[in-house]
């Protein structure tokens, strides 16, 4: 008895002290996130509380161990039949889903509204106007849910949606298509991200295509390279499953396709659609078209006087790839950042073409929808 | 500050133990008093000058009460001690204008405790105000109980030892109830929320909701208490259990000699046997059940419902006492306990929803009453991703576990791989920052 109240107490001492002697971390790396120091005491926030608080969270975030420790807990999660941890489900073959269960009704009505009264503007100005709802990787991905997982119901979703906006393109149906008929071993989305792949993109430009009347490259005329084999994620972040594979990132372009000049706005212009800069860092997504700017303009090297305005989330970084080669000049605005009035934007540039390309979480939850 | 807050585990209590361990026995209490101060402004910055306010009233209507022993002055004294506790609760607590202080209904009720007893001679003046603080404040039981009454361990306030037997078995008490509140509870909690804040209900979900937030209420508050307890004993005092597995219970009368022990031993103490309890006819008794158990209901609140649950149970204990004791007698053991299980059931939904109306509601889907369906596949992913922990906490609530363990977990090595191996799965669980909250604390 002895022994076990001086094991008991020992380490728990230790392991206080031990706390205490440990560097503070300023970031960290699988959540993704800046972590809590040491907070400073004033009068007002011992009076009011909020010191209390940080020095609670700069306990748990500074905790000794603390990544394992945030591991374990989503692993015995697991192992208890828990279908999700942090937001994200634990799917089959270790992808990990953004979860949407609740269609936040109001804000999706408001931006449903807004978004169809610009399109049909834009179109009444006798502009080509399309938009590309993209489908959450649960949606795709059904297989991989576990199962009784209360995903709300996208299909039906974009039925409704098709309705509503002009130029809707059921992006969904060639995804889920190319899900279920494609092999195995493809990636539409990532495992540890809530993004699509390039591959993902390529199945939506195919959709986009056919309903411009065209037909898209076969994905044979693609080269792919591979950008990194370390790509972790957001949903690993959310997760906190340490033990899951890391994914891999591709570039896809054609040999003979067009260059392109990209401006971001900050001055200087670039050749590439990829800065491998970010692949040494931790937000590795950013690789394409380096994350998201309020305007991104690219001018490409075809020549057929298409201008367009793509109204867009960092979707959309990845569909570049494709896009570039059916406009002279793409327009790239992020309504979080973007300032203008997008009806003088659009009639300043002489756009031909509007695209608006949105993840329908994204879309229904985003609250900068005003023109 | 919380028990299960890596302030409280790694930086309050081994500095508080440490200090209390170093020091020389008549600084003891000092240094729980002064702990337990901090301990409380952590939480409540301002709030800290009601309970030395408290304190201090109190500690002089002891004295008063004792120096005027034999006059109406002694009495006039008594009565004015209950009239401040009662209206410091009254104000905070029902007049709705100010946040409730935490664990304000706890330590007047044993502030109370101690003038009580002083004028009925039961238990000697306390003429040091530090014992007296340390009483009054003492962090392990200050804000969520058990409510250890003066007389319980007045002995102890001036005369304890910390003996190695103490300290093993108060570890773990401590380590069970922070499995208890972390591991179970506060998953439960995390089920209860999901299935009330459902936009479309089922006959399944409502049961699954409803017996999650019956497993989530008894391992917040017993994992609580048994914190307490352990806590207490580490510094070599002897709190009063508080739970004793009340999901086992075999009637309503039984469930209350089972559940929140300490707070029905202070009704019966100080309301039930002054009004006569059960020695003055069968009338009497039942009026007396009747006013302690509405007393009962709103001490947990200023909410309707809560006067509802306690009417409730005055209701079942009143038919119990008249006949449905010796029917249940004569009953095979599991109807009686599906009966107790089913009225439990309905207090939690009385008790669950601050609004009557959705508390009916919840009601009528468990029978099926509306229309809505059997259940929903969303329900089946919920049951198989709580599946497990509710099997484990229904059979944690019953005794089977604490005799399993007796049998099989005599070798020291075992326990102490058993405490390490929950301690780090708690800080696991809190380390990731989910759902935390202590539902007795709003009381």
């Amino acid at each position: 008895m002895k022994q076990k109240v001086i094991v008991i107490c020992g380490a728990w001492f230790l392991f206080s002290f031990l706390n205490l002697l440990i560097p503070e971390r300023a970031f960290s790396e699988v959540e993704n996130r800046y972590l809590q120091q040491r907070p400073r005491a004033s009068k007002d926030e011992i009076l009011d509380g909020s010191y209390m608080e940080q020095f609670e969270t700069w306990m748990t975030d500074q905790l000794v161990f603390r990544d394992d420790f945030v591991s374990l807990k989503a692993s015995t999660d697991q192992l208890l039949g828990r279908g999700d941890s942090g937001g994200v489900y634990l799917g089959r073959d270790g992808y990990l889903l953004e979860m949407f269960t609740e269609l936040p009704e109001e804000q999706l009505q408001k931006n449903l509204d807004e978004a169809a009264s610009f399109l049909k503007r834009m179109e009444e100005q006798g502009r080509t106007v399309h938009f590309l709802m993209i489908p959450t990787g649960a949606c795709v991905m059904e297989e991989k849910l576990p199962a009784f997982a209360p995903e709300i119901n996208q299909t039906e979703l974009f039925a409704k949606l098709e309705q509503k906006l002009p130029g809707f393109v059921h992006v969904e149906k060639e995804l889920i298509q190319a899900q279920m008929q494609g092999p195995l071993e493809q990636q539409l989305y990532y495992r540890t991200d809530h993004h699509w792949t390039s591959l993902g993109a390529y199945y939506a430009y195919k959709a986009f295509c056919e309903a411009r009347g065209k037909i898209a490259p076969d994905l044979s005329e693609y080269e792919i390279e591979v950008l990194s084999t370390e790509f972790y994620g957001t949903s690993y972040s959310k997760a906190g499953l340490y033990t899951v594979k890391p994914d891999t990132m591709t570039a896809m372009y054609q040999k003979d396709g067009a260059s392109v000049q990209i401006d971001y706005g900050t001055g200087e212009v670039e050749n590439s659609l990829y800065d491998e800069s970010f692949l040494e860092k931790r937000d590795k997504y950013r690789v394409y078209l380096k994350g998201n700017y309020p305007l991104t303009k690219i001018t490409t090297s075809v020549q057929n006087g298409k201008r367009l305005l793509l109204v867009k989330d960092s979707y959309a970084n990845t569909f570049v790839q494709f896009l570039k080669e059916d406009y002279e000049e793409i327009f790239m605005v992020d309504l979080r950042y973007f300032r203008q009035s997008l009806d003088e934007y659009v009639e300043e540039q002489e756009i031909t073409d509007v695209l608006f390309l949105y993840q329908i979480k994204n879309f229904s939850e985003d609250r900068n929808f005003a023109f | 500050m919380v028990f299960s807050s890596f302030t409280f585990l790694f930086f309050f209590l081994p500095i508080i133990l440490v200090a209390c361990y170093v020091a020389p026995f008549r600084l003891r209490n000092g240094i729980i008093f002064l702990g337990s101060l901090f301990f409380y402004a952590w939480g409540e910055p301002v709030y800290v000058l009601i309970m030395l306010f408290s304190t201090v009233v109190d500690f002089a209507h002891g004295w008063l009460v004792e120096r005027y022993r034999g006059t109406v002055k002694s009495r006039v004294a008594l009565i004015s001690s209950i009239l401040v506790n009662l209206g410091l609760l009254g104000f905070f607590k029902y007049s709705g204008l100010v946040p409730l202080p935490i664990g304000i209904s706890f330590y007047t009720f044993q502030t109370m405790s101690y003038t009580i007893d002083v004028y009925r001679g039961k238990v000697p003046v306390q003429k040091n105000i530090i014992d007296f603080g340390a009483y009054v404040t003492m962090f392990p039981q200050l804000i969520a109980g058990p409510i250890v009454r003066y007389s319980q361990i007045q002995k102890e306030l001036t005369g304890r030892k910390i003996t190695i037997e103490k300290l093993n078995s108060g570890l773990d008490d401590f380590f069970i109830g922070l499995g208890k509140k972390v591991l179970l509870a506060n998953s439960f909690g995390e089920l209860w929320k999901i299935c009330a804040g459902q936009e479309q209900t089922s006959i399944l979900g409502a049961w699954l909701g409803i017996l999650a937030f019956a497993l989530q209420i008894y391992f917040d508050f017993s994992g609580y208490s048994d914190m307490a307890i352990g806590l207490g004993k580490m510094l070599g005092f002897t709190f009063p259990e508080n739970f004793h597995y009340p999901y086992i219970s075999k009637s309503i009368t039984e469930f209350w000699r089972r559940w929140h022990i300490t707070l029905g031993m202070w009704f019966r103490e100080y309301v039930y046997i002054p009004l006569g309890g059960s020695r003055r006819g069968k009338l009497v008794q039942l009026r007396n059940i009747l006013i302690v158990w509405l007393l009962t209901g709103i001490w947990h609140g200023a909410g309707w419902n809560f006067l509802i649950w306690g009417l409730y149970f005055a209701i079942l204990l009143m038919m119990e006492k008249m006949f449905l004791l010796r029917l249940l007698e004569k009953l095979p053991g599991f109807v009686a306990h599906l009966y107790s299980l089913l009225a439990i059931i309905v207090g939690w939904v009385i008790f669950a929803f601050d609004s009557l109306i959705q508390g009916v509601k919840w009601l009528q889907t468990m029978i099926g009453f509306t229309d809505v369906p059997l259940f929903r596949s969303a329900d089946l992913y919920y049951l198989k991703s709580y599946g497990i922990l509710l099997l484990i906490g229904i059979l944690a609530s019953t005794p089977l576990c604490k005799r399993l363990g007796d049998a099989y977990l005599r070798h020291p090595v075992l326990q102490t791989a058993g405490l390490i191996a929950i301690g780090v799965l708690c800080f696991a669980n809190l380390a990731a920052g989910t759902y935390n909250p202590f539902l007795y604390f709003r009381f």
